[in-house]
């Protein structure tokens, strides 16, 4: 790297989506000033436009026609990374290794190589919790605190059912049940081991499996359907608790600003005599690919997009993005009581899970498991398929899919 | 109407043999390969190269040495994948219910349309066609929001008239019901415009006769209106099959193939294990299974119905 | 009498029910481009327009460059079918009307190529595109189908029902091969050529995955692809997106309105000569 920042220069091309893209180009000004000889274009698209175009450029071995800077979930990272193994660049050699250390642990741990090589900047995370309304809480008799275990979570949900006939949580059937890969990560499980073997027959797995079951035979889960779906339930109060995402209190308050107040915010409960009650949903990174021509220049913006504090803050204050960066966690803006959650420091609470969320192995297969795991589980809770079978199934497809070992039990 | 009437034999090189000699650079027997050169060079370069391309994909595998050939291994995974068949089992129940219900819903309201005393045929045309031409992208989002299990218009009549609430997207046969349902929405109007334009070529004589005879109309329809529109209901029935079998949009953006993959469609299943799973060797190999059923399936229609070709 | 009066009606409410069926979405879809987002998920549902059209209007121009969008799509589109058409014209003509070498061979080429599901060609496509450096252009979405499998067939079916003695005529009177062309079998294939156009028009104006991949800049964007951008990832703006593919089908719409009659003269031709 030079060391006058005026040296590095160029035009970048980056390309991500949403909020992210909202987040780096209201960045670009001030980046700009700092390295007035780069000049940095934010492309804006659709999610499924990036990875479209990203897969089809790599695929078709056409270097040239990527950005200098790119977007990619963690959950994706591996697989392209694996498939495509030299076509990103290695940022610890750039000095990127010099902020080993500083980003939440599960976070780093995505974001390099086997070697211990960053491959991606880190920039924001999903730690989970359980969000809550307080005010059915109260109506149903359930006192939030009482709520350790996931147990304990069931008895809740069958109490505020039956006193006020709304159920506990929703999730969408016909596409994904985030919850299982929830309490698998919160017990420092995932659908792979280490090694990247299948593992979804561990004891943690089939326990996770098991009581999304039960909640369902006890009839305290309610289908929504998609994204809509589950928004619409939320507003229309048909369900009384969310096991999600930080980010969905930016849904929250844009969507249903009249329930501000109302709503609570706990940590997952944990599984009946076991730790753990971290797990993460979402979250991106920028990756720079090698055929970039101006990677100092790419290295330079994603630097700045994602160690400078004070552009953090920004980003989670105007686009709800939760930093990974630990030392962001210590600015006053983290220790803010949210009116929205009744006056509870929301954000800390989040960066403590943060911290405490163990790190997963995605593998470069994690989208066929994904796909594969969450269509055995509908199975078993629309079609009432044993758990033998489902845990059969999943590891008869998957394992000559991937070529993977299968662990037993 | 302007409808040309049948011809003789249109491909006759005695015809072509009387003409006069002619000094004209662009000659009869050049002329052909004049008026096919451009179509010839576009698709020999932006069809048969990619197809080609493809094909030879299917052979190989991605590694980190980039592409390897692999042999057939593509294809004798493709025969363990269970996944595989069940998407082939959709693409499969998908097309024998919905094509038939939609030439059959065509063909009645090109009936209809055929009578002599109904008016405002144009209005009822071009709304029966509408949906053909409408973006996909848009008629999504309508579906979406009309079968929604909560929200949706659908399920709201449904209350109204009493009845239970139906997971149309929710539930694997609901999604599987409402794709067909889609999918004919989209393209019966399409179907009924080729049948309406079959219905009147047939001559008029033929009914007329029949009339004297003291044959029924549903017997003139069956003696006489299905026997004339063969080919026609052919050249539907061909076109309708390459289109449900590579059915992928409407299960894309309305189900995203579930729940429990009972609408993921075979292209869908290509789609993903090339854009996805990064499996692009095993994608083309499912591609060139479903050119194989296609073109078996196509003959078999050719067969049933009858023609040579 | 009374048994027909009974049977018309009969008919009527059919054709009705078909109407309120086709229709029906695109009418529901006025009703949510007039109205905020969230009213779309109310029950019971909003069956009158609202007065939420500017508003979600200018949602839409914060967004997208709709009229951009939609200019770039017209240009592609009207290019593409104008194009096409007389590639197609010429190659079915051919194809009716000549014996040559390789006859049954190209036709047959062209008619397997139908059945190749288009999703396996896209990452050939994107190197062949990339390699003559035309991505992110108009060329990059007229040229790939041009030479259009099904408009060539269509055209065939229709060339073949040219008179030969016509064609015969004009050579006795010295005219040459072009010239016939032009002047005896594209005259008198008005309504297959009118048939062929509405087809690859609406073809192309829906052509959505190959744009997506091989459009960059929000310059070159065709309207299903600057409408796909307003799916974000986690929420849909469902008043915006609403008007959004409205607009782009109006177009189509207003085409079919004016063209059908002939539209479906052409597909008659098309389909009864098998």
């Amino acid at each position: 790297m030079p060391e006058n920042l005026k040296d590095i220069s160029g035009e970048i091309t980056v390309w991500a989506w949403a909020l992210e893209a909202d987040f780096l180009q209201s960045i670009v000004p001030e980046f700009e000033k700092e390295y007035p000889n780069i000049q940095v274009n934010i492309h804006k698209q659709g999610p499924d436009q990036v990875y479209q175009r990203l897969i089809t450029g790599l695929a078709a071995n056409q270097g040239d026609q990527l950005p200098d800077l790119v977007q990619i979930e963690e959950t994706r990272l591996p697989s392209y990374q694996e498939h495509f193994p030299n076509h990103f660049t290695n940022l610890s050699d750039l000095g990127y290794d010099r902020y080993d250390g500083h980003f939440a642990p599960a976070k780093e741990a995505a974001v390099k190589d086997e070697n211990g090589n960053f491959f991606a900047m880190p920039r924001d995370l999903g730690p989970v919790g359980v969000f809550y309304r307080k005010d059915l809480f109260a109506k149903a008799g359930v006192e939030p605190s009482s709520i350790q275990t996931w147990e304990d979570y069931m008895e809740a949900g069958k109490q505020v059912l039956e006193k006020t006939d709304v159920k506990m949580l929703g999730l969408t059937l016909n596409e994904v049940v985030p919850l299982y890969k929830y309490m698998l990560q919160q017990q420092g499980a995932f659908y792979f081991d280490q090694e990247g073997n299948i593992d979804v027959r561990s004891e943690e797995s089939v326990r996770a499996i098991l009581t999304i079951n039960q909640m369902n035979e006890e009839g305290i889960i309610s289908n929504v359907t998609n994204w809509d779906g589950r928004v619409a339930a939320l507003k229309n109060g048909q369900v009384a608790t969310l096991p999600g995402a930080i980010w969905w209190t930016g849904t929250m308050k844009d969507q249903m600003p009249e329930l501000s107040g109302k709503w609570g915010a706990m940590p997952l409960p944990q599984f009946k005599d076991q730790q753990g009650i971290g797990a993460n949903g979402g979250g991106s990174n920028l990756v720079i690919p090698k055929a970039s021509e101006n990677k100092a220049a790419a290295y330079a913006f994603g630097e700045f997009a994602t160690t400078r504090v004070d552009l953090l803050i920004d980003g989670l204050k105007n686009q709800g993005l939760f930093p990974s960066l630990l030392a962001a966690y210590e600015e006053p803006e983290f220790q803010d009581k949210q009116e929205y959650f009744d006056h509870q420091p929301v954000y800390k609470e989040f960066a403590a899970i943060a911290k405490e969320t163990p790190s997963v192995h995605y593998t470069s297969d994690y989208a066929r498991a994904n796909d594969i795991v969450n269509d055995e589980i509908i199975s078993m809770l629309l079609n009432r398929k044993p758990l033998s079978q489902v845990l059969k199934d999943i590891t008869q497809t998957l394992g000559p899919s991937t070529g993977r070992e299968v662990n037993e039990s | 109407m302007n409808t040309p009437s049948p011809v003789p034999h249109p491909e006759n090189p005695a015809t072509q043999g009387k003409t006069k000699k002619r000094n004209n650079f662009v000659s009869i027997q050049r002329a052909p390969y004049f008026f096919l050169f451009p179509a010839a060079v576009l698709f020999l370069l932006f069809t048969a190269y990619p197809i080609v391309h493809s094909f030879i994909l299917s052979f190989q595998t991605t590694t980190e040495e980039g592409r390897v050939f692999v042999g057939l291994d593509n294809y004798i995974r493709l025969f363990q994948d269970r996944l595989f068949y069940e998407s082939l089992g959709n693409t499969l129940i998908i097309l024998v219910f919905q094509v038939p219900i939609m030439l059959f819903l065509a063909l009645i309201l090109a009936n209809i349309l055929n009578s002599g005393f109904i008016r405002f045929k144009g209005f009822f045309r071009v709304s029966f066609f509408a949906p053909a031409v409408t973006s996909l992208v848009a008629a999504s989002i309508i579906f979406l929001l009309l079968l929604h299990q909560d929200y949706g218009l659908v399920n709201y009549l449904l209350s109204i008239a009493g009845l239970n609430s139906v997971g149309w997207l929710n539930d694997p046969l609901g999604a599987k019901i409402s794709l067909i349902l889609v999918t004919t929405w989209r393209w019966t109007g399409y179907n009924m415009v080729i049948l309406l334009a079959g219905l009147q070529n047939i001559p008029k004589h033929l009914y007329e006769a029949a009339s004297i005879d003291g044959a029924s109309k549903v017997r003139q329809f069956f003696s006489i209106t299905i026997p004339q529109l063969k080919p026609v209901i052919l050249f539907a029935a061909v076109i309708s099959t390459i289109g449900t079998l590579q059915l992928f949009d409407e299960p894309y953006t309305l189900t995203n193939g579930g729940p429990i993959h009972a609408t993921t469609t075979i292209t869908m299943y290509l789609y993903r294990n090339g854009f996805e799973y990064f499996d692009f060797g095993y994608g083309s190999a499912i591609a060139y299974v479903v050119v194989l059923i296609i073109a078996v399936l196509s003959l078999i229609q050719f067969k049933w119905a009858g023609v040579e070709r | 009498m009374r048994n027909s009066v009974i049977q018309k009606t009969i008919l009527y409410i059919i054709l009705a029910m078909g109407v309120i069926l086709t229709v029906g979405p695109f009418y529901w879809m006025i009703v949510g481009a007039t109205n905020p987002s969230g009213e779309t998920l109310r029950i019971p549902p909003r069956l009158i327009p609202g007065s939420y059209l500017m508003e979600n209007l200018n949602h839409l121009f914060a967004s997208v460059d709709i009229w951009r969008s939609f200019l770039n799509s017209a240009f592609i589109t009207i290019t593409y079918t104008f194009l096409a058409v007389l590639i197609s014209a010429a190659a079915g003509y051919a194809f009716a009307k000549y014996q040559f070498r390789g006859k049954e061979i190209l036709f047959s080429a062209f008619l397997i190529s139908m059945m190749i599901p288009y999703q396996a060609l896209v990452i050939p496509q994107f190197e062949l595109f990339s390699t003559l450096g035309l991505l992110d252009s108009y060329s990059a979405i007229i040229l790939p189908q041009l030479a259009y499998p099904f408009a060539i067939f269509l055209m065939r079916q229709n060339m073949q029902s040219i008179p030969d003695s016509l064609i015969e005529a004009a050579r006795v009177d010295g005219a040459g091969e072009f010239f016939i062309f032009f002047r005896i079998g594209i005259p008198t294939m008005l309504p297959a050529i009118t048939a062929v156009s509405i087809f690859l028009f609406t073809h192309q104006w829906n052509n959505f995955l190959w744009p997506l991949v091989a459009l960059i800049s929000e310059e070159q964007y065709t309207l299903p692809v600057a409408l796909a951008t307003l799916a974000g990832q986690r929420s849909i703006d469902y008043g915006q997106l609403m008007l959004g593919a409205s607009i782009s089908i109006l177009p189509i719409f207003i085409l079919f309105l004016f063209l059908q009659r002939y539209f479906i003269a052409g597909i008659i031709s098309g389909a009864v000569k098998e």
